[in-house]
């Protein structure tokens, strides 16, 4: 392997983009990814001006399917998947709880849960198979803290965390013999 | 135009502060190599210079607070402040001297202090700097064994986001970095290795796995970033 090869959701904006293009100076091979065709090919030419190999996939990672589709074009593409940032979130709609409804919760956490966990269900198929990979999600200070008018993206970022800390514990292999869940206690002392 | 940076590293003649000490000046600072042995000194800094980078070694006993102040006036003006000089103790609560217990404190919390106390207000001063602690996994989590030793490290973090608070709005970053268990002559490696196998990774860290995060904090990369605890523990914390 020269160049990693990164895959980066919701890249269109923000972040998502800033994070594509530091990648793509440092030469690696990315793949952005969001709902906008016309927006994401142009944003892979600046990537490509760079000197970079870059890929547009449109996806919507509250789909099951694109995501799947999105994580296997990527690794059609280009092989292998080193790096994937879930970036893909949305505000929703801040306000007071007493405004909120089940429209504006799903919203939310459709994009910012759901699409997080089908992301990772997918990378971590793909990563696991390579013995390597490394997956950075986008959570926010709201992550680990309230914020008046924000409970359900508070609570979406909370989700987030949890979520990541679970994926990255090691998962009972069925062929060691031993289970590692839970994980061992530490050592008396060091 | 480049001007050369200078950073201070306590601590820098072995395991981690020696390994900040060759990335630092890899990353072009002059590097200030604080130690006791004037001779592990001298091998730093001839090993820095080898390697085409500048370096200058500086010996102090930092349990001493004159000696603190008094290696905080000889540095002069420093744009990097690595407070990693400290040691660890492991062992029964009960079996822990009331010296040992000071020489701890002393040496992990107190030369950290007085050295921060008079390098950062220069710092604040000038409107840049920054600052990383060594803190440690043992300062977030129970180990049987190091309740002193992880008491120090906590204190570490704390003291951390006081001095964020405190200086960051003059333009000072301040942050610490909580490795988990890492190969840098500490501890046996026998232990470490075990130590390791507890984390998510099943390993222990090289100390260059810890040095260039704290080359990265130190680095305009990390320019939004300050009052932070990073853990470098490979996931043992995160669980």
């Amino acid at each position: 392997m020269d160049q990693p090869v990164v895959l980066i959701t919701g890249a269109l904006t923000g972040i998502g983009r800033a994070a594509a293009v530091a990648f793509a100076k440092k030469g690696a091979n990315v793949v952005v990814t969001g709902r906008r065709d016309e927006a994401g090919k142009v944003l892979a030419e600046e990537l490509r001006a760079f000197g970079a190999e870059a890929e547009f996939i449109n996806a919507d990672v509250r789909q099951d399917d694109e995501v799947r589709a999105m994580v296997d074009q990527t690794v059609a593409r280009f092989g292998r998947l080193d790096v994937a940032v879930n970036n893909a979130g949305t505000e929703g709609t801040p306000g007071p709880i007493t405004e909120q409804n089940a429209e504006s919760f799903n919203a939310t956490f459709d994009t910012n849960v759901l699409g997080v966990v089908l992301s990772m269900k997918h990378q971590v198929r793909v990563m696991q198979e390579q013995g390597s990979g490394s997956i950075v999600n986008i959570s926010s200070t709201y992550g680990h803290e309230g914020a008046a008018r924000a409970s359900v993206y508070v609570g979406s970022k909370h989700a987030v965390e949890g979520i990541t800390k679970s994926v990255a514990q090691r998962s009972p292999s069925p062929e060691s013999g031993s289970t590692q869940w839970p994980p061992a206690p530490p050592t008396p002392a060091c | 135009m480049t001007e050369t940076r200078t950073a201070l590293v306590t601590g820098a003649t072995s395991g981690i502060g020696r390994a900040a000490a060759l990335k630092l000046a890899r990353d072009g600072f002059k590097v200030l190599v604080h130690g006791r042995d004037a001779e592990r000194g001298a091998a730093v800094v001839k090993e820095i210079e080898a390697a085409g980078g500048s370096a200058e070694f500086f010996a102090a006993d930092l349990t001493d607070v004159t000696a603190v102040r008094e290696l905080a006036a000889a540095a002069g003006d420093v744009d990097l402040l690595v407070n990693n000089a400290g040691f660890s103790w492991f062992g029964p609560t009960a079996d822990l001297s009331s010296d040992t217990y000071d020489q701890l404190f002393d040496a992990n919390v107190r030369s950290a202090y007085y050295l921060t106390a008079a390098i950062a207000p220069k710092m604040a001063e000038r409107g840049t700097g920054s600052i990383v602690n060594l803190g440690s996994m043992a300062g977030q989590i129970g180990l049987a064994g190091g309740a002193a030793y992880s008491a120090t490290k906590a204190a570490l973090a704390s003291l951390t986001r006081s001095w964020a608070a405190e200086y960051s709005p003059r333009g000072v970053r301040v942050n610490t970095i909580a490795p988990g268990p890492t190969y840098s002559g500490g501890s046996s490696r026998e232990r470490l290795t075990a130590l390791g196998q507890t984390t998510l990774l099943s390993r222990a860290a090289e100390a260059e796995e810890i040095g260039d995060v704290i080359a990265f904090l130190a680095s305009p990369a990390a320019g939004y970033i300050t009052g932070a605890v990073i853990p470098v523990d490979g996931g043992r914390t995160a669980v």
